[in-house]
């Protein structure tokens, strides 16, 4: 499963199977963390020149489309029991909004690598490209998904912060 | 003739509670340390010193310090180290873990998961809040659910008996506790807690996660457990017996302040730690 390849063919995007440090131990990233653009770079000037990535397996996009499906009916039946609360309720938004966007960044992923092919996927990759249209249009953005999430991501502090920071978490701190 | 079986089940059930005082006895390395750092004289070193004499477990331990739990952006490569960087009573709490690890692994499939799947959840949801002691709580939410382990282990026939009930009825293990035996795998952690000395701030959420409204001591430390713990179940991440998302207590909720457009500000954070953590799932 594990590839070792040159620095120079790795791509944004791919997963790391071996984690990358410097000969002074420092870690540069993390096993099973994403490449990218500004890691190669940096690996460039380090002088480093081999990194080990996972090698993808090939989904379809029905695979793709099938394993977002199987999640879905997965949070269905997580929350089977939890109807009457407006918190676990924005807690399964959120998952599904999250579902969403990784489906549609493995998608997109999908159109990039087949191009090359040519024929016969190329055809695919367009179907891939038709189906994140539709699949962009049947889903809200963000915002309207979750409700606010998206703006919560730029500012989920002030609120937040406020209260818990004025619980001084030191306050109990006696234990041993 | 309905009521009498019920009654000898419950009577059975209270002996097993004697039974159960037979604790797995607190593993030999946590006792030692416990012993040692009673001495005012001991030292960081000492204690790395005795923690490096078992090798198997000091990897164990350095596996995790070095896991996506603290992202850390310099390799820890000593115990003493991990003293220094991530403090005391957090490598304790790590060395207890990889000292159980057999056995939570051994209990319940999934539930090894489900607890360091937990124990992300907690350390992501107190960074969150800016808390400084996110470590301690990340420990806490490790051993939530140890109680589960020694009913599994010591207790295999309740065990048992709650399972079925959870298929049978479609409800939540900790339900089908209360309707088979006299106790819980909270109050067994309790126990379990207090035969081990752990400190009662790992106690507290141990026995109270599912009612993190009566938390007195450290209310926060339970209430970041409790959303943790649900937060990993709603991600289907482990198994911790059932697959329903528990309640969340409004009291909980508020003692951390949280708002509902938090979730998506710490899942994204959680989600490529519970990604690489999959690591984890094979320590040895
Ligand atoms: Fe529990
Ligand atoms: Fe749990």
């Amino acid at each position: 499963m594990a590839k070792r390849i040159a620095v120079d063919k790795a791509r944004p995007g791919q997963i790391l199977a071996e984690e990358i440090t410097r000969q002074d131990g420092v870690l540069l990233a993390g096993r099973a963390s994403e490449i990218t653009e500004g890691l190669i770079r940096m690996l460039g000037r380090m002088n480093i020149d081999t990194v080990v990535i996972e090698e993808a397996e090939r989904r379809t996009r029905e695979d793709i489309l099938g394993e977002w499906q199987a999640e879905l009916e997965r949070i269905g039946r997580a929350f089977r029991r939890a109807a009457d609360s407006p918190e676990l309720g924005a807690l399964r938004k959120t998952l599904i909004f999250l579902s969403e966007q990784e489906r549609d960044k493995a998608l997109a992923s999908l159109e990039l690598s087949e191009p090359a092919e040519g024929g016969e996927g190329a055809a695919a990759a367009g179907e891939g490209a038709a189906a994140r249209a539709a699949g962009a249009g049947a889903t809200p953005g963000p915002g309207q998904t979750s409700g606010g999430g998206a703006g919560s991501a730029a500012d989920p502090r002030p609120d937040a912060r406020g209260k818990p920071g004025a619980r001084r978490p030191k306050a109990a701190g006696k234990d041993r | 003739m309905e009521t009498e079986p019920a009654v000898q089940d419950r009577m059975q059930a209270k002996k097993e509670v004697r039974r159960i005082k037979n604790l797995p006895t607190v593993p030999g390395i946590v006792a030692k340390i416990s012993r040692i750092v009673e001495n005012p004289e001991t030292s960081v070193a000492e204690v790395g010193r005795l923690i490096a004499q078992d090798q198997v477990l000091s990897a164990k331990v350095l596996r995790m310090a070095n896991s996506a739990f603290f992202g850390m952006s310099r390799k820890i490569s000593s115990i003493s180290q991990a003293l220094v960087i991530l403090g005391f009573e957090v490598v304790k709490g790590l060395v207890l873990t990889s000292s159980v690890f057999d056995m939570i692994q051994k209990s319940m499939a999934g539930l090894w998961e489900h607890s360091i799947g937990c124990a992300a959840a907690s350390g992501v949801i107190a960074a969150h809040l800016g808390r400084d002691d996110a470590e301690e709580i990340l420990v806490a939410g490790l051993l939530h659910d140890l109680g589960k382990v020694v009913l599994a282990l010591n207790l295999p026939e309740e065990m048992r008996r709650v399972r079925e009930r959870v298929a049978a009825d479609d409800i939540r293990f900790y339900e089908a506790e209360g309707l088979v035996l006299d106790f819980d795998h909270a109050e067994i952690g309790q126990w379990l807690a207090e035969h081990w000395n752990l400190p009662e701030s790992l106690a507290e959420p141990m026995r109270l996660h599912h009612r993190p409204e009566k938390a007195v001591l450290k209310p926060e430390w339970t209430a970041i457990v409790h959303v943790a713990d649900i937060i990993v179940r709603a991600k289907g991440f482990g198994h911790a017996g059932d697959d329903i998302v528990p309640p969340l207590s409004p009291r909980a909720w508020e003692i951390l302040g949280l708002r509902k457009t938090d979730f998506l500000p710490i899942l994204e954070k959680l989600d490529p730690k519970l990604a690489s953590l999959r690591d984890l799932t094979a320590l040895n």
